[in-house]
């Protein structure tokens, strides 16, 4: 990684996934901290930038939440220096308190908030459109069509955010930024900024004498808007592309792309306006787009966005063209618009016929193999010992709640081990309401990991202390944000450029916030985890119990890099009685046969010995593999 | 030139985003163009992971569509199948690895899937070549690359060559080990 990022000259052809462009585009326009927090698609620009810290001289983190990956560029950018904050689309939504202040008070350098959108939420509980968000807080948006224009209209943004003095956000999506292609790199600019917190004396202080209102900040953010609309269209980013015919197409950001492709294959040809300035629009060229067209079709990848728009200025305007897109029903509402289904939709619309592009396959995609945690993962082992102590307590009844990480894969089939999940760290404040009226027969257990209770769960817990919520919190301390790709928390030890920091003490942190029980145990002891699940619910509320081991594609990575023998489960067939006691794990490793003795696959097992412990016959053992 | 579309199918940890990778830097180092998309799909190991790549195509469309791959390589073979049913086009090449890894469906009914077993009729009648490999290598990413020797030798249609896969894959010794015996197999 980083090859696009050290390239010194300008025009050379790189290869480079579409996050890496971002990442380029800053780095051309002399970015100097970089704040992120891990999540697909947005996750390596922020580990491309980390990989050139060093030799570049500017500060890149992951910061413990996309709230304080803001906080952080923000103070930057006040102090003079450019900066970027990264996050997925989920983390727009917990931005939203802190943009809206940092574009009331503004910002002195440049800043540039890129948002990786998950349409169609590959890796992701919900899906959401960050540009709607960013629309809420009245801050400027641009959405590129290639990875190309990504590098541009992101080294061009921390330019616009000076200017206006005010965040920018560049939002993109999947089709995007996960896509490698050959990028031309630009040049390499060196911005002089002048260190030093300098507030704008009229913006920055709340209810000081002289400073700006609230109410009049508002109009001035609306007027700053009308700016950067006559900004961006002097720039050139949107541009027609001129064709015969009644309907006009409005392609924004990579539809673009994918709606030239899907013309080329019907061999026809159609009007098309490209939008890569979203918020504001550019409502003149739009009407003019408009001009003698008798319809209006909007291609845009999450909501109805600017088709609303659109529709809106044409009403605004007197014009009587029609707007087609999700409104009218004509394109559903979720998921991604792939070039397939912009065939489909631009047959119906240009041509009014019926057309399903799948024709070509021969039988429907079925459905792709479900998830599964990592064999040897210690929420296995935990989610395991949960089902057993709870059968042992009452039967089996519990309401048990995880957040968004890795922990949420107890929800799946087959551990069921627990009913719901919530946001990042959100499941501790989500169980003590559940708690607060819940059967006192029933208890109620969160699940937690480490990366969530840093990010919203710490909170969640001083609340339950406060208001003495009746539950037990299991963290699942696994020293990693696995689920995106096992980036670092502050209970790692080290950070995202390798220095080594101090692990957050969660035994220590929950004590000091009055948690009266807190104790540990490693998961991969199963015996051990369910027992001492048993005493958290004797004990004292809110009972804290952290499961602490690392995860397992970190274990096996260090493993590895110490040169240490690989190490595999085996059964002794001679021993073995089928009797499905291992198989209650529900670990990937273990292949069970309805005819034959059960075997491990050494090539998938990671030697956490958990199953040696769940049997009975003793027929499992882990030994070194023989190559 | 012509255009090829290849659809690599695979689980989380054999590596497939790599091998990937590799092809698509070995297309751009000689000049082709290209697209490669990774599927993204949460980090756990044995989840579904795809890569399309796309060589010499005229516009930014990262993404295969139904029945335009002009081959498929599944390092897994229900993954395999599953993908080359819907996106495979007629007379298209099929490339899979015999090494069976369960489904959690398969796991917890322990009971294998019959979609492993009923699928060549279609494939055949679509005039499709069907390979089925079982490749040596112990590991999984081992084996990932003896695949991708296997189907370069397989399909003189991809328009990267084995050096230019090979010239990749300096400092990777056993990578290019496997790599030379997929190309050297029987295939």
């Amino acid at each position: 990684m980083g090859t696009i990022l050290r390239e010194k000259t300008p025009g050379t052809g790189v290869l480079a996934y579409g996050y890496e462009a971002v990442a380029r585009g800053a780095l051309e326009a002399d970015v100097k901290v970089v704040s992120g927090y891990p999540g697909t698609p947005s996750s390596g620009c922020t580990q491309a930038l980390a990989a050139v810290a060093g030799e570049e001289n500017i500060h890149v983190e992951w910061s413990t939440s996309e709230r304080v990956a803001l906080e952080v560029a923000w103070g930057a950018a006040m102090d003079g220096q450019r900066s970027m904050c990264t996050m997925n689309h989920l983390g727009m939504n917990v931005i939203m308190d802190c943009l809206k202040y940092c574009n009331n008070y503004g910002v002195t350098a440049g800043m540039v908030i890129f948002a990786g959108d998950d349409v169609g939420a590959n890796t992701s509980a919900i899906e959401s459109d960050s540009r709607v968000l960013a629309s809420a807080a009245d801050v400027p948006v641009l959405c590129p069509s290639t990875p190309n224009e990504a590098r541009q209209l992101t080294a061009y943004a921390f330019e616009l955010s000076e200017t206006l003095g005010c965040p920018v956000v560049i939002r993109s999506v999947c089709q995007l930024l996960m896509t490698q292609s050959v990028v031309q790199v630009g040049e390499r600019r060196h911005v002089p900024h002048e260190s030093g917190f300098r507030p704008n004396p009229r913006r920055v202080v709340m209810f000081e004498p002289g400073t700006m209102a609230a109410v009049t900040i508002h109009r001035f953010i609306h007027q700053n808007l009308d700016k950067c609309r006559e900004l961006l269209s002097e720039k050139q980013f949107d541009h027609i592309d001129a064709a015969e015919g009644p309907t006009g197409l409005i392609c924004c950001g990579v539809c673009y792309s994918l709606t030239k492709a899907a013309l080329r294959r019907m061999g026809i040809t159609a009007p098309i306006l490209k939008l890569s300035c979203i918020n504001p629009v550019n409502a003149e060229q739009i009407a003019s787009f408009a001009g003698n067209l008798e319809t209006l079709l909007v291609l845009e990848e999450g909501e109805a966005f600017v088709e609303e728009r659109v529709a809106a200025l044409l009403q605004k305007r007197g014009m009587t063209q029609t707007v087609r897109g999700r409104i009218s029903g004509d394109i559903p509402y979720g998921g991604e618009l792939f070039t397939g289904d912009l065939e489909r939709i631009l047959h119906k619309v240009l041509l009014g016929e019926r057309y399903n592009p799948a024709d070509g396959a021969m039988k429907p995609f079925l459905s792709e193999r479900n998830l599964t945690l990592c064999a040897g993962c210690g929420h296995m082992g935990v989610f395991y010992a949960l089902r057993k102590a709870m059968a042992d307590y009452n039967g089996g009844h519990y309401a048990a709640f995880a957040d968004a990480g890795c922990s949420f894969m107890g929800i799946l089939t087959p551990a069921k081990s627990i009913q719901s999940a919530t946001n990042m760290g959100g499941c501790i404040s989500f169980a003590s309401g559940v708690a607060y009226t819940a059967d006192p027969g029933v208890p109620t257990i969160a699940l937690c990991g480490d990366g969530g209770f840093l990010h919203g769960g710490m909170s969640g817990l001083v609340n339950a202390v406060f208001n003495k919520a009746n539950l037990v919190v299991i963290l699942l301390d696994n020293a990693a944000l696995g689920n995106t790709g096992v980036q670092p928390t502050g209970c790692t030890g080290t950070n995202i450029v390798g220095s080594s920091v101090p692990k957050v003490n969660l035994e220590a942190l929950c004590r000091s916030v009055g948690v009266p029980y807190v104790a540990s145990v490693d998961p991969l002891k199963l015996g051990e985890t369910k027992n001492a699940i048993l005493k958290a619910l004797d004990a004292p509320k809110p009972a804290v119990l952290v499961a602490r081991q690392p995860c397992v594609i970190t274990r096996l990575k260090n493993e590895k890099k110490a040169g240490l023998a690989p190490k595999t489960a085996v059964v002794d067939p001679e021993r073995c009685q089928r009797c499905g006691d291992c198989g209650e794990l529900f670990c990937a490793a273990i292949i069970r046969s309805d005819k034959d003795k059960t075997t491990i696959r050494p090539d998938l097992c990671s030697a956490c010995g958990m199953c040696v412990e769940t049997c009975r016959n003793g027929a499992i053992s882990v030994v070194e593999v023989h190559k | 030139m012509n255009t090829f579309h290849l659809r690599v199918a695979g689980i989380g940890g054999q590596g497939t985003v790599h091998l990937a990778k590799t092809l698509a830097a070995a297309a751009a180092a000689g000049g082709i163009r290209v697209t490669m998309i990774e599927r993204p799909r949460s980090a756990m190991r044995l989840g579904p992971i795809t890569c399309d790549l796309c060589f010499n195509d005229d516009d930014f469309a990262p993404f295969i569509m139904p029945g335009d791959a002009d081959a498929v390589l599944g390092m897994e073979p229900l993954d395999g199948i599953l993908n080359a049913e819907y996106y495979i086009k007629k007379g298209g090449l099929v490339v899979l690895q015999s090494v069976e890894t369960p489904t959690v469906d398969e796991f917890v009914l322990v009971q294998r899937d019959s979609r492993r077993d009923d699928w060549k009729q279609e494939l055949i009648t679509h005039g499709v070549r069907v390979v089925t490999l079982t490749p040596e290598g112990e590991d999984m990413a081992g084996r990932n690359y003896y695949m991708l020797g296997a189907f370069l030798k397989l399909c003189p249609q991809l328009p990267v060559s084995a050096e230019a896969v090979e010239k990749q894959l300096a400092g990777q010794a056993r990578n290019l080990e496997m790599l030379r015996r997929g190309l050297h197999s029987e295939a």
